[in-house]
């Protein structure tokens, strides 16, 4: 299959429902806070068992594209960004709105949005096969080490201490060790549990942490209530004056998005705030924002929406989720049976492009429902949070159940809601946890085969010179936030 | 920080410890095979020990915390509501598993009683509640069983 019979296999009315089913759910948890796009694509999971791949993974990248921006509308119009990713917006979004701009302000989001989305499918098409080719000459040390840049990259950038990032990431680790070895075939860490023998399954553990330890915390987080601005369609339509005045910040802040996509385990949020701080110090009116200035809702929202192309390409090219909801995707394709990562192209081109084209269709269909149902987004906030919880809850119980009709992997994705909420209650990061759940086992699998091939030396991780780069980068990120927070000599009181 | 988020940085440090600790014990059963330089156990346990390791120190650095003053407490009524859905929700997969409540049945009660626990004015949201109850109990028991022809509880 080429990408051009997966373009037109995708506008076929059933891809179209599914594409649309996918856009709507997606903007609906977009808009509401304490719910997003990772818990949606975990909930819906277990429905993708009874799907054929290329219609699962249609569906649930069309989900991404929603939630990345669906928030926009509560961003602008609330103050109340539905994903982290649009905290940015606030910014600008909401003072604009205030001054009744409304209307422009999030035609301006919806406008960059769609173009950042854009031109990260470009990348997306045109840079995963090169970057495959290349991932199939890597040797298992430069996987290793790429998998173990990817780790310390989602770690430093996490939110809190890095020693609760690192012990997530442990957690996440230690949890993906049980069941049968892979290089030996013999079975571990089981303590006795049958059920264990094949490890613990990617659902359970996922729809644990992230959809009931979330939604249990969520419920414990005070409603917020802000004051909503009135809302008119005029200036929905990005004017061509916009368009020239904003050309450079879109195609700049739509980069910075792809790029920072890209860099695995990394996605939206950082993706919004690294082009907006550009943005503002590029600006030659720095002071406009954060008071409504324009720059600040293209640029926040181009490079939200150019991280979901973005974060696709390693996924695909090398099965390294670029982000937290890569990692749900990822989890998909192995539901299915399938490995994403450099050979993919040759053994399922067609769920690839597949991916590729639901990256387009999805971004068009974003762009029409979020020019045409405002009005009725907006009003999704005001489903009241308890509904939304039990809803969570039942789903969560339902569809762990209905994946393999095991109660075992219930009572696991409960157990696991309780780590995920202690988790999520102490501050402790779950992007490293369901990052490295997932990408434990490559690593641990292409550093046996690494020392198998070098009987035992592990000096050439470090000699080599694609994964001694790694490595090192590996290293500076791990010990950069430990430099950068030493203060400096003349601020200690000793020195002073 | 509240008093409340260092409990819980002292009960991820105490899982960490705990798992850190059963691993690193059990993965010494794990022989090294003679094709293979390190064995299935290496890897767990190298991981195993830096969890413990960095367990043990946040353990020690929200003792501290804990033991300090200032620390503001949340909300008594809120823990309680978290702890009340959540053995709801084990009820509730205990019950459907037991086979003893039909599902249809046991969804609507278990939406009705979650609204009644989790909200803070249950009485204003109960006709929503009882929509859903209705919707996720019976539409989904239809729909599970005839569109996507798949077992439910």
């Amino acid at each position: 299959m080429t990408l051009s019979a997966a373009l037109l296999m995708l506008l076929s009315p059933w891809h179209l429902f599914l594409t649309a089913t996918g856009v709507f759910l997606g903007i609906i948890v977009g808009v509401m806070p304490g719910i997003n796009g990772a818990m949606l694509i975990a909930l819906t999971l277990p429905l993708t068992y009874y799907m054929q791949p290329n219609d699962a993974m249609n569906l649930l990248v069309s989900m991404y594209t929603g939630s990345i921006t669906g928030g926009l509308i509560t961003a602008t119009l609330l103050r109340i960004p539905g994903e982290p990713a649009n905290v940015m917006t606030t910014f600008d979004g909401y003072p604009m709105a205030k001054r009744g701009e409304a209307g422009r302000a999030l035609g301006l989001g919806i406008g960059a949005a769609t173009f950042g989305s854009l031109f990260a499918w470009v990348a997306l098409a045109t840079l995963t096969r090169p970057l495959s080719d290349l991932a199939v000459k890597f040797g298992p040390f430069d996987y290793f080490a790429l998998v173990m840049t990817a780790l310390v990259l989602i770690v430093s950038v996490s939110k809190g201490s890095m020693v609760k990032g690192l012990m997530s990431a442990c957690l996440g680790a230690l949890v993906a060790f049980p069941g049968v070895d892979q290089s030996t075939g013999q079975s571990r860490f089981v303590f006795g549990w049958w059920q264990m023998t094949s490890g613990f399954d990617v659902l359970p553990v996922l729809v644990g942490v992230f959809a009931i330890g979330t939604v249990l915390h969520d419920s414990m987080t005070p409603e917020e209530h802000a004051d909503g601005v009135t809302y008119s369609s005029g200036g929905l339509f990005m004017r061509l004056s916009d368009w020239r005045e904003q050309m450079l910040n879109l195609i700049r802040s739509s980069a910075i998005g792809t790029w920072i996509g890209i860099l695995p385990g990394i996605g939206a949020g950082v993706g919004a705030l690294v082009s907006y701080t550009v943005a503002k110090n590029v600006s030659r009116t720095p002071d406009d924002f954060g008071k409504g200035s324009p720059h600040g809702i293209v640029a926040s929202e181009a490079a939200a929406n150019g991280t979901i192309g973005g974060a696709l390409i390693p996924l695909i090219a090398m099965g390294i989720p670029g982000s937290v909801i890569d990692v749900f995707l990822m989890g998909a394709m192995q539901i299915h049976g399938i490995q994403p990562g450099p050979l993919l192209f040759q053994s399922n081109a067609g769920l690839v492009y597949t991916i590729i084209g639901s990256c387009l269709t999805s971004t068009i269909m974003m762009f029409v429902m979020m020019m045409t149902m405002i009005p009725l987004l907006r009003r999704v906030i005001d489903i009241p949070r308890p509904l939304v919880t039990i809803l969570v809850l039942t789903f969560c119980v339902i569809g762990v159940f209905a994946a393999n009709n095991r109660w075992f992997e219930v009572g696991v994705a409960l157990a696991f809601g309780v780590l995920g909420f202690a988790m999520e209650r102490g501050g402790f990061p779950l992007g490293p946890f369901v990052i490295a759940f997932i990408l434990t086992p490559i690593a641990e699998a292409k550093l046996r085969s690494g020392l198998m091939i070098t009987d035992g030396d592990v000096l050439p991780l470090f000699t080599q010179p694609l994964s001694g780069s790694l490595m090192l980068v590996a290293l500076a990120l791990f010990l950069w936030p430990l430099v950068r927070r030493t203060p400096k000599p003349a601020a200690l009181p000793d020195a002073a | 920080m509240e008093r409340r988020a260092h409990t819980a940085e002292i009960v991820v440090a105490a899982i960490t410890l705990a798992i850190g600790a059963l691993f690193l014990w059990d993965s010494r059963r794990y022989p090294i095979s003679p094709f293979e330089p390190i064995g299935s156990g290496a890897v767990p346990a190298g991981v195993a020990a830096a969890a413990m390791v960095l367990g043990a120190v946040m353990l020690l650095r929200s003792v501290r915390g804990l033991l300090a003053p200032r620390l503001a407490a949340a909300p008594q009524e809120l823990t309680l509501r978290v702890l009340a859905t959540f053995l709801l929700t084990a009820a509730y997969a205990a019950v459907l598993a037991s086979g003893w409540v039909r599902y249809a049945f046991a969804t609507a009660a278990f939406v009705l009683i979650g609204v009644l626990i989790v909200a803070e004015q249950p009485r204003r949201l109960l006709p929503w509640a009882a929509a859903i109850a209705l919707v996720l109990g019976f539409g989904l028991d239809f729909a599970f069983r005839t569109i996507f022809v798949t077992n439910i509880p």
